[in-house]
Parts: structure tokens; C-alpha cells; sequence
């Protein structure tokens, strides 16, 4: 017995105290990311983080705070909290939308710059070079579209283009937005020529590139730059979008909107590019379909009540002739189907199943399947209509058939007269632009793109302050009209400017 | 639901624990490693004692309620603000059913207010709050001869929570065996084990999200059910209200009758040894110890209402959170007394310890099959792979250590020691850390020429000690570059993907405390008085802290070894035996600490300040981000914000000079109606990028960005508002006997700490229009109402003041007449006539009175746990109060 104790505490002694990897620290519920690049599937894992991260950063904070609180799609009720005061720009820097948006981008921004650098990094025994650049085509392609939503929104920013490993190597000057501009194109000119041809909805395509390429070029027509000589380089890009005839508008208007159901090569081609979601239950849901719709119950395909249409913009619809309002306007209850007043109606867009149309449906919650179409081809077609009247000084006959091409699919089966909405080469171009963002609304209203169209063509304080709101302009908490010139873009987040102490953006 | 764990310490019953030592200086706690980095405390458990075996009963039952109600509006207050902040619109008439304002209104124009006899009205905390029962049972055997000594306890607590459904269990069994093999061997072994038991809605933020959280909505639930609903709101079957805001804000009352929330724990601690003398005065110890923690838990939130209704079908928890543990410690020590006045004590040893950390979590929703769900997962027919997670680590720690006592004639001690500790949580080549320290005592009262120099004093003893301590508290792996699986999808295929979890440090390494102790005790008259005072400065440097990284580098924060901090402090007990007879006497003790805490050099490059958050935010009141300071020079846990300054009232306008308030009132509803900004006199700052009203809340412009008042209230006015930290604490104790009979009262206080109540935010805060407000607001600014402090029902929302400020910091302080107790012993001649060894009976009152201004449930509050954010009262759980009647008997 006492030998046996003796053995028990000796065998305790050794084991402990002589072992050498003792105090070794392995995880097993995580990787090491030293050793995780050696060949292409790895890193194609790791790139996928740089997709995913693409769900925080659209979903809520650009899709619906940035494009569509802040413009004059919506009206925000006096209860919808951060969102209403986004709505009448009464932002803060210490706006909690304004940090998780920043935070989101560069978190996206350090992944996509650790799959460039692991990557360009890795032998030609791990990994071939075509799909070595293909993988930094991608990460390229995702980390110019971050930065192109920091500069538009926060102005010059710190550009990062290497994987930061310590605190001392973080960035916190400011760059000037030109400069990013310049990283963004030359980042989106490598991945047009790295990446894939064949679709594949969520993975960027040499299309996708092309038509980003496009976007940035135009957005360089405005504010702050104002650099018209892009007017040519836009259309040139978008240009080639079109001509690719893998891409196309889908048949049904409705189709676009309706991904919880099978991705056709229909939608397909006209979805460019999408950020992806999936569930309910599968750990990547979103909330697509739920911050917009018909208020109501969640589980009878109901949507928060945050968020009203504005009702003199949803007058724009032809309300007779055009699919589109009925895909875009929430007008009944979800529940019952039962009409509301016009001054009760809802965006909506990415709709969920409601109960008056399909009986029992999915309970998605903050979990819904829908994807977000960060670029469409009608949006192409709308804004190679833009580049060219900006390139002509006023609208061509190609810049009216982009439109028309646009229109035609909107008309509702069997309702007569051409076009559904007119315009004519007789405008000039300030009106021309006027009719542009009269079709971008009727096309891509809370799609998150408003806000960029009314800085980019120079109308957010003329259309925001001439606005009307029938509803909520008597509340105290002010409404759009207030804006300023400092509105155009949103503070740096003030906990960002404590630690590092950049310079605030003037006016705030 | 359940993530939080029982405390070790509620596995042990006190009626099991022989003495409580706290050990606090650097030379004291040495033996104990890092383990002790905030102080040593020994709990001893009771062993047997040589002689015939005892028995001992000992029960007793008890009664408890809420110490105190918060005050809100009554049902009628409700309805008048509800009424007065949601008004009918001015414009085209709504379509009936899809507003709130018609809650409490009639349907026809002019929409005159109901009257309240027509509505139900709720007193919520009166129905979820309740004056339950606790009772304590208690029996142990002992006894033990010269080789063997035992002691076994079991016992068993039940104790009623005072939220409705809520209760606490505890099987506690304990045994503790001293076997002395042969006159150079002993062994001994020492098992406390307890099974817990826990129902109901515990933890104050469970559900959700933030505003679900049941302790709030218990006081801010909507007091008066609705005559309208409006969408967003959900009835049950017999028209109570279940929720608002899609099911975001849940009735309290039906969630504590139907929500089930369960937990349930096993904890067990075996200790045991083995020592053995080969020869003369050399010991050789092994004791080898394991811990075993697991617990369980179970949640169900019902298909009828809030989360389970909103994402359908109910849905159903349970997690799984295991850790253990063991340590094994060898040392050899070696005793000499030398010319007998020279007494030598030399330790040599190595420990290891290692944790284990395990945790599943599964979740199902949409259960089909009335009553069957928690118990049946598989039942579910949906699941979120969000929620169904698992995680597994291992902490390892390994040291050498070193002491030498020795000790002069009983008069002159002296310690030294040394210790090694390797830890897992560093990198390699950052592992080891070293700690030294020394000790001195001088026992004055033993000298010769002390003796009859000072006749009053009994005792004079002088002691004084430094060291160095360490500690390695992080989390693993935070010297380590890894990546985190998470979901994506490539076209149509699911992937796993991955994503970097953190900014590596390898440099990280033990944060590290110089300390010194210092202290005299004092007796008088035969220790009849005593008084021990003691000195300490502590001195912490290399400190681990979570500091905020830029958001530029991709993440916000990271571990270093950052700042220093400074501790200093004196604490003082004074016992004294006031009166003493043969049938009487009377105890008095007295314990007061001092403590000042200041944060040292940061060093953060160019930067002498961090920020914190005093609550995980919750994306809906940015305001309150940021809301604590590390600063050099000042207290850890600073509150940081802007300064109060009441309202903007009428004299603050130009537009209202020389007017009566009724005058006043008139024009200022006239400007309202027509859409008119005030103007302010010049002087009086607004708020940035607002036009303030008379009645708005008003905070102070006192500075701007060149350090002036500006003229504007931004960014720049926030200073620091509160501290944490108490000026002085103690406790105040009598005790009374007479014969059998014995009274011990004893109060405890806190005195100069702040209190961030942040209830006060949803308390007071007009943007959720149906929550029940606290009663401040009946003092609320109205115009023909202007000379208050209190803003208008929408002055904070509205008036960009909706953030931290001295607003919502109280004063803590607070004296407390914790316990009240009377017992009887029987005396010996009548215990013995009954057959018992012994008997006492007694009546003990907890929590009798509280005397503070604190207008939260209790002013010892702290929640979040937090070291950097302390005091903030959120949600916090009310304390009760409570009396009980017992026995004991020993047989």
C-alpha cells in the first residue's frame, strides 16, 4: 500500500516536471495561419473569409444605411433609432453605423491583404501560377471594392496594401482620395485580367471587374474629384460589360429579387456580381428581406417597421404600367394582405414569402437566404447611359437605348404605348441626368445606391432639401433638408480618432 | 441563457468550513504563485477530532422578500406621458391599427384619451417579485484516535429566489480522513463535493437582446394593456399583452411562468497527500489535487410568445461546460533548531498544474410536438449552425520554488523566498517569469527591555515585507497568428472558411507586482484592546490589458503588456472587550480600509489614455460607447462623459425675455407649432448640430478643441465624471452575552464610490415610447412646469444629450445593517439532561436596512465583471431581504 502511494506521487513528479513540451500551447480549435498556405485549396479557404466579410459590410450598413436611409428613397420613422438619425443627418462621429462600418472595411481590407501577400508568397510547387493569380485577382477585386466604399464614404483614408503582423506597422495618415482611387484601379485592372470568365454566382468574374472598373470611373465624374475625363474611360468599361454576351437583363424583373428560390443561368447573367447568404439555420443568413418590406410578423414573411417610401418619389412609378412597383413597393399587409394607405407603404425588394401569397412560409428572421446584387446588369446599362451623356455633353442615341432596353422589361405584359417612360434626344444634359436618376430609382431603388448617384451627379442637397415628408417632417428630430455640405461624407468614428489621432473630416 | 458558471465557493456549505484566512502580502502569498496575484484566500475545511464520535444537526428555515421597489409611474401616469409623447397626427388621417398612438386614445376625432377604469392595469414588479422560503439542512459526523480522524458533512439548501420560478438547490457532501501510516509517514485526504441546482430567469440579460432583459422589463414593461394594438405588439388568447416590438420586448410575468431556464452543476475538489520524514526534521511532501467543474444548461423559450414565438416553433438550448484540473506540488523542507535560539527552516519544490477547458452548446427551434423539446433536440425541425458550437483548451503552468525561514529566540523572523513560474499562455522564450521576496517581523513585546518599559501594552509586534508577484490572467493563444473557421458559400457549395482571429503578440509575457506590507499590532491591558494596522503599496508594472487597437490594423483590440498601476492603501482593526463578567460581556470590533488606486505610465506611444465600454454595446445608443477612461494619474475605472447642467429653461432664450412663466408657455406652444427654432443667448452652448428647446437636457460646454469653451457641446466637453472607488469601507460589529444568550449586530458601509446607474437610460429615455418610465419624470420640464432639473419627456432623446453623463452617476455610498442575530445556548447541566452534547438556538435578520441615496435596487452593485468598468448598475438583480429561525444539536 505505501509503495503504491509512494509509486503514484513519484510517476505524477516525473511526468510533470521533466517533460520538456509541457508548457506547449496548441490549439485545436483553430489554425495556425503560419503554416496553412501550401497549396490552393488552402488558400482558397482563406480567401472565402474575404468574401464572407462582405456580408457585414453590405448587408445593413451600405444596402440599407449609407444607400438608403440617408437619400430620399426613404423616410425614417421616429422610432427607427440610429437609422432616423441617419435620415435627417443629425450623424455623429460617434455614431454606432459609422464605426461598425469602418471597422468592417478594414477588418475585410487586413484579410484580403493576408491572402495577397500569403499567397504572391507561395512556390510554384504549391501552387500554379494561374491559379495563384487568380486568387489574387479575387483578393484584389474584393479589397478595391472596400476601399471604394471608404473613400466614398469617409474621404481620404489610410491605405493599407500589406498584411499588418504588428501594431507598430498600422497606417493612420490619411491618403488623399485620388491616391486611393489609384490603388482601387489599379487593383481592379489585375483582377480583369486574372480572374474567371465562367459565372459563378458570389465569385468574382473578369465581368465583375469590368463593371466595377466602370462604376469607380464614373463615380470619379463627382464630387470630390470631379474628374470628367473619366466620363470616356466609364463607358469604355461599361461598354464591354454589355458586349460580353455571357451578360444580359434576366427575363422576369421579379426573378432578380427572388433568390431564396434556384439561381437560374437567367439571373445569372444578370447579377455580375452578389454578395452571398444562405439559411435559415446555416450560419450565414441575412437580414435581406426583413430590414425592408411590409411590417409585420416575422413568421408571416413580415419585415421590421423601420423604414417608409417616400411617397413623392414613389409617384415617379407608372403605377398601371410598371412591374417593377409592385416588386418594389409594399402596399398590403403580410399577414392578411389587407391594402394600407399610401402613407403606410413600405420598401421592399428582396421579398421574403408572405403569408397572404403562399399560406405557411419559412420563418427566416435575421436568417433569410436572399442574396444582395452589389451589380446588376441593368445598373450597367444605366450608367453607360450616364457616361455617355457626360462624354457627349447630353443624351446619344445609345444612351436612350440603354435606357429603353431597361424600360421594356419593366412594362407589364400586355399594357400598350412605347415607351413606358420617355425621354428624348431634344434634353439637355442636366435634364438628361434629372431622367437618369428618375430611371435609377424606378430600377434600383433600396439597392443601396442612391446616395453615391446624388453625390456623383450633384443633387444630394438640392434633391434632400426640396423633399417633402408628409408624415415625419413635423417630428422634432429634424428631417433630411438639414443636411450640409459636410454630409457628404460621414465622421471618422471617434473612437478611431482617440486611438489614433487622425484629423476629423471638417465639419464635424 | 446559462453561460455564466457557479462559483467554486458556492460548492462549499460554511457550516463545513473551519477558518477563513486571507493572505495579502508578497512574501505570504509566494508559496502560492500566481494562483495568489490578488491574494491568497484559505479556506479550511473542518476535520474530526480525537474522542468519541459526534453527531451534529443543524437546521434551520428562513423567509426572504425584495429589499426594495424601484420607483416608476403608476398606471395612470403611464397613460398621461404615453398620451402627451405619442400625439395623433396633424396630417392625413391614418389608416386605423397600424400606430401606437391610438393605444390609449378613442377612435373617432378628436381621439380623446381613454379613461384608465376601462384598462387593465399591471403592477409588474409586485407580480414577478414574491416572499419566498429558504431552508438549510445539515448533518456531519466526527471523530477520529491517534491514528485515524475523520469528519463527513452532508447537507442540503433550498432556497426560493424572489423571482417568480426561480430557486436554488444544493447537495453539498464533504469528507476529510487523517491516516497516520507509521511514525515517519502520514497521508490524508480531503473530498468536497456539491450538486447544484438552478431554475429560472437568473441572469438579467438573457433573451436577445439588450432590452429584453427580464430585470428591466419587470420595472418598464408596459404597466396598462393597450385598447389597440398596433403591429409590432402581440396578444395571447385572452388579449394580454405578450411583446412589443416584434416580439423584441417580452411581458415579464409570462416569461418567468413559462420560460424554463435551468442549470446544473457538479463541482468536486479531492485533495491529497502523502509525507514522509526519512530522517530527523526532513519532510518530504506530495500532495497531488484535481478539480472537477461540470455544468449543464438547459433553456426553453415557448412557440407563444417573444424569441421562440418570433422565430417560430419555439426553441429549444442546452450547452455543456466542462473544466477540470489537477496540480501536483512537491517540496522538501527541512527544520533545525540550532543553539537553541536559532530556529532554521529551508523549503525546496516543483509544481505543475494543468486546466482543462471543454464547452458544447446545441440549439433546435420548431417543435412540432406539444411538450416535447428540450428533452427531444432531434424533435427540432430547424437548427442554426451559428448556435450549435463546441471549444476545448488547455492551460499549463510549472514552477520551482525556494523558501528559508528563520527565526531568532521567537523575537527577530525572517523569510526569504524565490519562485519560477512557466506558464502556456507565452510564447516560447517569454514563458518564465521570477519572483522574489522577503519578510521581516520583530516581536518588540519579546524583549527584555520592552518588558515592564510600557505596563498598559501587551502585545507590540512590527512587521514588514517586499516581493515581486505575478500574473498571467489572458486568454490562451493570444501570443498566436491563427484562423477561425466560418461559413461561406462559393456559387451554390457551402465551404468553411477562413478568417484571422487577432493581432498576435509574442512578446506578451507576466504582468508583475512590487509590494511592500508593513504593519504594527498593538495590545493593551492584557489584549483586552487591540489594534493592528497595516501599510501597503503596491506597485503593478507589465500590466496585461486589452488595449483598443486602431481599427486600420483590422481589429479592435489586443493584448500587451502595457502601464503600470499604483496601489496604497492602510487598513486598521480594532477589537475591543468593552465589558467582561462571569454572566456578561461585550465585543466590539472596528475594520476600516483605505485604498487609492492611481493608473502609472501607459506606455502607449504618445498617449497617456485608452477608452472603454462599460457594457458589450448593443448598436442602439451610441452615446454610450466609450464610457470609461484609463488614464495616467487617475483611478482605474474611471467614469467618463459630460457634466449635467439640468435644462435649457425660458431665461436661456432670447425669445422669452421679460415674459411670465405663462407668458412664456403660451409663445413657447405657438413656436412649436409653427416649426420655430429658439434662440439661445449668447453664452449658452447647445449641443453640436442641435437647436435646442426650453426643456431640453442641457450638458456643460467646458472646452472645445483648443482646450477653451467653445460655445458648442461635443466631443471635446467630456471629462471625467465618476470614480469607482470608495474613500473608505469597513464593517462595525457588537456582540452581547449574557449567560446562554447572544447578540451580534453588525453593519458594513462604503463611502465616496460612484454608481453609473445606467438603468436611468432606459428608465428615462422617450425613444421606446411604450416602456414604463421611472418615477422621476413626474417632475418632468412642461411649459407651465419650468422649474425642475428634470428634462421634458423627449429632452434627452431629442436634444443630442441622449449620452453618459453625471446625469446617470450617483453616489454609492452607503451604511448597511447587514445582520442582526440572536441565539440561545442551552448550558451544559441541561444539554446533558436531554442526552446532547450540545444545543443553541437562534434568529438571524440579513439586510435589515439600508441607509444610502442610491436610487437604484441596491448601491453594491457591479455588473459586466469587468476590472476596468466596475460600479455600473444595469439590470442588476435586486437584493432581498431576509430573517430564518434554526437549531443546532450535537449529540
Amino acid at each position: 500500500m505505501k509503495k503504491y502511494i509512494v509509486a503514484i506521487f513519484a510517476a505524477g513528479l516525473l511526468t510533470a516536471g521533466c517533460n520538456k513540451s509541457f508548457l506547449n500551447e496548441v490549439a485545436t480549435n483553430q489554425v495556425a495561419s503560419e503554416s496553412y498556405f501550401n497549396n490552393y485549396e488552402q488558400a482558397n479557404t482563406v480567401l472565402g473569409g474575404v468574401y464572407r466579410q462582405l456580408q457585414s459590410v453590405y448587408e445593413f450598413q451600405i444596402f440599407v444605411a449609407w444607400g438608403v436611409n440617408s437619400t430620399d428613397e426613404v423616410t425614417a420613422p421616429t422610432w427607427a433609432g440610429v437609422r432616423r438619425e441617419l435620415h435627417v443627418y443629425n450623424v455623429q462621429s460617434n455614431n454606432s453605423v459609422v464605426l461598425n462600418m469602418w471597422r468592417n472595411l478594414y477588418t475585410g481590407i487586413f484579410r484580403a491583404n493576408q491572402v495577397i501577400d500569403r499567397v504572391t508568397a507561395m512556390s510554384e510547387s504549391q501552387i500554379k501560377e494561374l491559379q495563384k493569380n487568380r486568387l489574387i485577382g479575387e483578393a484584389k477585386f474584393l479589397r478595391s471594392l472596400l476601399y471604394f466604399q471608404l473613400v466614398k464614404m469617409y474621404g481620404d483614408v489610410p491605405l493599407v496594401t500589406k498584411e499588418i503582423t504588428k501594431e507598430a506597422d498600422v497606417p493612420t495618415t490619411r491618403i488623399p482620395v485620388a491616391d486611393v482611387y489609384k490603388q482601387i484601379i489599379e487593383d481592379l485592372q489585375f483582377a480583369k485580367q486574372h480572374t474567371q470568365t465562367t459565372l459563378m454566382s458570389g465569385v468574382t468574374t473578369k465581368g465583375a471587374a469590368t463593371a466595377l472598373l466602370g462604376r469607380v470611373y464614373l463615380q470619379m465624374t463627382g464630387w470630390p474629384l470631379n474628374d470628367k475625363s473619366k466620363f470616356d474611360l466609364a463607358a469604355k468599361e461599361l461598354k464591354e460589360v454589355i458586349d460580353n454576351p455571357l451578360y444580359g437583363l434576366a427575363t422576369n424583373y421579379s426573378d432578380v429579387f427572388s433568390e431564396f428560390k434556384e439561381i437560374t443561368a437567367d439571373v445569372l447573367k444578370e447579377n455580375i456580381f452578389v454578395v452571398k447568404f444562405d439559411g435559415p439555420g446555416k450560419g450565414m443568413g441575412g437580414q435581406m428581406g426583413s430590414y425592408m418590406g411590409p411590417s409585420g410578423p416575422d413568421a408571416d414573411g413580415g419585415a421590421f417597421n423601420t423604414a417608409y417610401v417616400n411617397d413623392s418619389r414613389v409617384a415617379l412609378y407608372d403605377t398601371t404600367k410598371d412591374i417593377r412597383f409592385f416588386q418594389n413597393i409594399a402596399t398590403r399587409n403580410p399577414t392578411n394582405g389587407a391594402p394600407r394607405g399610401r402613407f403606410n407603404w413600405q420598401p421592399m425588394k428582396w421579398v421574403k414569402p408572405q403569408k397572404y401569397l403562399f399560406g405557411t412560409v419559412p420563418a427566416y428572421g435575421y436568417d433569410s437566404p436572399i442574396d444582395f446584387a452589389l451589380i446588376r446588369f441593368s445598373d450597367v446599362l444605366l450608367m453607360y447611359a450616364e457616361a455617355l451623356n457626360g462624354k457627349h455633353d447630353g443624351p446619344t442615341q445609345e444612351a436612350l437605348d440603354a435606357i429603353n432596353r431597361v424600360n421594356q422589361r419593366a412594362k407589364k405584359p400586355g399594357s400598350t404605348g412605347l415607351p413606358l417612360y420617355t425621354q428624348s434626344m431634344g434634353m439637355t444634359k442636366e435634364r438628361f441626368v434629372d431622367t437618369l436618376l428618375k430611371n435609377r430609382y424606378l430600377e434600383l431603388n433600396f439597392e443601396g445606391l442612391r446616395k453615391d448617384d446624388l453625390i456623383r451627379t450633384d443633387r444630394l442637397f438640392t434633391y434632400l432639401r426640396g423633399l417633402r415628408d408628409e408624415r415625419f417632417d413635423n417630428a422634432s428630430l429634424g428631417k433630411p433638408g438639414n443636411i450640409q455640405d459636410h454630409h457628404r461624407l460621414w465622421p471618422i468614428p471617434i473612437s478611431e480618432i482617440q486611438v489614433s489621432k487622425m484629423p476629423q473630416n471638417t465639419g464635424y | 441563457m446559462g453561460v455564466s458558471t457557479f462559483s467554486p465557493l458556492q460548492g462549499i456549505n460554511p457550516s463545513d468550513i473551519e477558518s477563513i484566512e486571507i493572505l495579502k502580502d508578497a512574501s505570504a502569498t509566494a508559496i502560492y504563485g500566481s494562483r495568489g496575484a490578488n491574494g491568497v484566500v484559505i479556506i479550511t475545511t473542518k476535520s474530526g477530532k480525537k474522542g468519541v464520535p459526534k453527531v451534529t444537526l443543524e437546521s434551520n428555515l428562513g423567509v426572504s422578500k425584495i429589499s426594495k421597489y424601484l420607483d416608476v409611474l403608476s398606471g395612470q401616469e403611464f397613460v398621461d406621458y404615453y398620451n402627451t409623447l405619442v400625439l395623433p397626427p396633424a396630417g392625413p388621417p391614418p389608416a386605423i391599427g397600424d400606430m401606437g398612438w391610438q393605444a390609449y386614445r378613442d377612435t373617432a376625432y378628436p381621439y380623446n384619451p381613454l379613461p384608465i377604469s376601462e384598462l387593465k392595469v399591471n403592477d409588474w414588479q409586485k407580480d414577478v417579485f414574491r416572499n419566498t422560503f429558504v431552508t438549510d439542512n445539515k448533518l456531519t459526523v466526527s471523530g477520529g484516535n491517534d491514528y485515524t480522524k475523520y469528519y463527513s458533512g452532508l447537507g442540503v439548501t433550498r432556497s426560493n429566489g424572489i423571482l417568480l420560478n426561480s430557486d436554488f438547490t444544493r447537495y453539498s457532501l464533504n469528507f476529510k480522513l487523517d491516516q497516520k501510516i507509521s511514525n515517519k509517514l502520514k497521508t490524508g485526504l480531503s473530498l468536497n463535493t456539491a450538486y447544484i441546482e438552478n431554475n429560472g430567469l437568473v441572469s438579467a440579460t438573457s433573451g436577445s437582446g439588450r432590452t429584453s432583459g427580464v430585470i428591466n422589463n419587470v420595472a418598464l414593461f408596459r404597466p396598462v394593456e393597450l385598447r389597440y394594438l398596433y403591429e409590432g405588439a402581440d396578444v395571447s388568447d385572452d388579449g394580454t399583452l405578450l411583446t412589443e416590438r416584434q416580439n423584441e420586448i417580452v411581458n415579464p410575468f409570462i416569461r418567468a411562468e413559462q420560460e424554463t431556464q435551468n442549470r446544473k452543476g457538479l463541482q468536486a475538489f479531492a485533495n491529497t497527500f502523502l509525507e514522509y520524514e526519512p530522517i530527523k526534521n526532513l519532510k518530504i511532501l506530495s500532495r497531488l489535487g484535481v478539480n472537477y467543474d461540470d455544468n449543464k444548461g438547459r433553456a426553453w423559450y415557448p412557440a407563444e410568445f417573444g424569441w421562440g414565438r418570433f422565430k417560430g416553433g419555439g426553441i429549444a438550448m442546452l450547452n455543456h461546460r466542462q473544466g477540470r484540473g489537477w496540480i501536483n506540488e512537491n517540496t522538501v523542507t527541512y527544520d533545525k533548531v540550532i543553539a537553541r535560539d536559532h530556529k532554521i527552516q529551508a523549503l525546496a519544490g516543483v509544481t505543475a498544474q494543468k486546466t482543462y477547458y471543454e464547452y458544447f452548446q446545441l440549439e433546435g427551434e420548431g417543435f412540432q410536438i406539444p411538450g416535447i423539446n428540450i428533452d427531444n433536440i432531434s424533435s427540432a425541425t430547424r437548427q442554426d449552425l451559428n448556435l450549435n458550437r463546441s471549444d476545448a483548451f488547455q492551460t499549463t503552468m510549472q514552477s520551482v520554488l525556494g523558501r528559508i525561514n528563520y527565526g531568532y529566540k521567537g523575537k527577530y523572523l525572517l523569510a526569504a523566498s524565490i519562485r519560477s513560474d512557466g506558464s502556456s499562455k507565452f510564447a516560447p522564450g517569454n514563458k518564465w517569469g521570477t519572483f522574489p521576496s522577503g519578510a521581516l517581523a520583530w516581536n518588540v513585546d519579546e524583549e527584555n527591555f520592552f518588558k515592564g518599559l510600557l505596563p498598559h501594552v501587551s502585545t507590540f509586534k512590527l512587521r514588514v515585507s517586499y516581493g515581486l508577484t505575478g500574473n498571467q490572467g489572458i486568454p490562451p493563444f493570444q501570443s498566436q497568428a491563427t484562423l477561425a473557421p466560418i461559413a461561406y458559400m462559393f456559387g451554390s457549395n457551402m465551404i468553411t472558411s477562413l478568417v484571422a482571429t487577432r493581432l498576435p503578440n509574442q512578446l506578451l509575457t507576466w504582468e508583475k507586482t512590487k509590494q511592500l506590507d508593513a504593519g504594527v499590532e498593538l495590545g493593551f491591558l492584557n489584549n483586552r484592546f487591540n489594534l493592528s494596522v497595516d501599510y501597503y503599496r503596491k506597485n503593478t508594472f507589465d500590466m496585461l490589458l486589452e488595449k483598443p487597437l486602431s481599427y486600420v490594423s483590422g481589429f479592435n483590440s489586443a493584448f500587451f503588456n502595457i502601464g503600470s498601476m499604483n496601489n496604497k492603501g492602510l487598513e486598521m482593526a480594532l477589537n475591543s472587550t468593552n465589558i467582561k463578567t462571569k454572566d456578561f460581556s461585550w465585543n466590539t470590533n472596528f475594520n476600516i480600509s483605505f485604498n487609492r488606486n492611481t493608473v502609472g505610465d501607459l506606455g502607449i506611444d504618445g498617449a497617456d489614455r485608452f477608452f472603454v465600454s462599460g457594457l458589450p454595446y448593443d448598436g442602439t445608443y451610441a452615446g454610450y460607447l466609450n464610457d470609461y477612461i484609463v488614464q495616467q494619474g487617475q483611478p482605474i475605472g474611471s467614469m467618463y462623459g459630460w457634466v449635467w447642467k439640468g435644462i435649457y429653461n425660458y431665461g436661456d432664450f432670447t425669445d422669452f425675455d421679460g415674459m411670465t412663466t405663462e407668458q412664456a408657455a403660451v409663445k413657447y406652444n405657438e413656436m412649436i407649432a409653427a416649426g420655430k427654432n429658439f434662440t439661445l443667448k449668447d453664452g449658452i452652448a447647445p449641443y453640436s448640430g442641435n437647436k435646442p428647446r426650453p426643456g431640453y437636457m442641457r450638458l456643460a460646454d467646458i472646452s472645445g478643441p483648443d482646450g477653451k469653451p467653445d460655445g458648442i457641446v461635443d466631443d471635446n466637453d467630456r471629462t471625467i465624471i465618476g470614480n469607482p472607488n470608495p474613500k473608505h469601507f469597513g464593517g462595525f460589529s457588537n456582540n452581547l452575552q449574557y449567560k446562554g444568550f447572544s447578540l451580534d449586530v453588525l453593519f458594513t458601509w462604503s463611502y465616496g464610490n460612484d454608481i453609473y446607474n445606467k438603468n436611468k437610460i432606459d428608465g428615462l429615455n422617450a425613444s421606446i415610447a411604450f416602456r414604463n418610465q421611472l418615477g422621476a419624470l413626474r417632475n418632468a420640464w412642461t411649459p407651465l412646469n419650468p422649474d425642475t432639473d428634470q428634462y421634458a419627456i423627449n429632452g434627452r432623446t431629442d436634444a443630442g444629450a441622449h449620452r453618459t453623463s453625471t446625469y446617470f452617476i450617483e453616489d454609492g455610498s452607503y451604511l448597511r445593517l447587514q445582520n442582526v442575530t440572536l441565539s440561545y445556548k442551552l448550558n451544559n447541566r441541561v444539554a446533558k439532561s436531554l442526552k446532547l452534547s450540545a444545543a443553541k438556538v437562534f434568529v438571524s435578520l440579513n439586510n435589515l436596512h439600508v441607509w444610502t441615496n442610491y436610487s437604484g435596487y441596491d448601491p453594491e452593485v457591479s455588473v459586466g465583471n469587468n476590472g476596468l468598468t466596475p460600479g455600473i448598475d444595469f439590470a442588476s438583480y435586486p437584493r432581498s431581504k431576509n430573517g430564518r429561525v434554526g437549531f443546532s444539536v450535537t449529540f
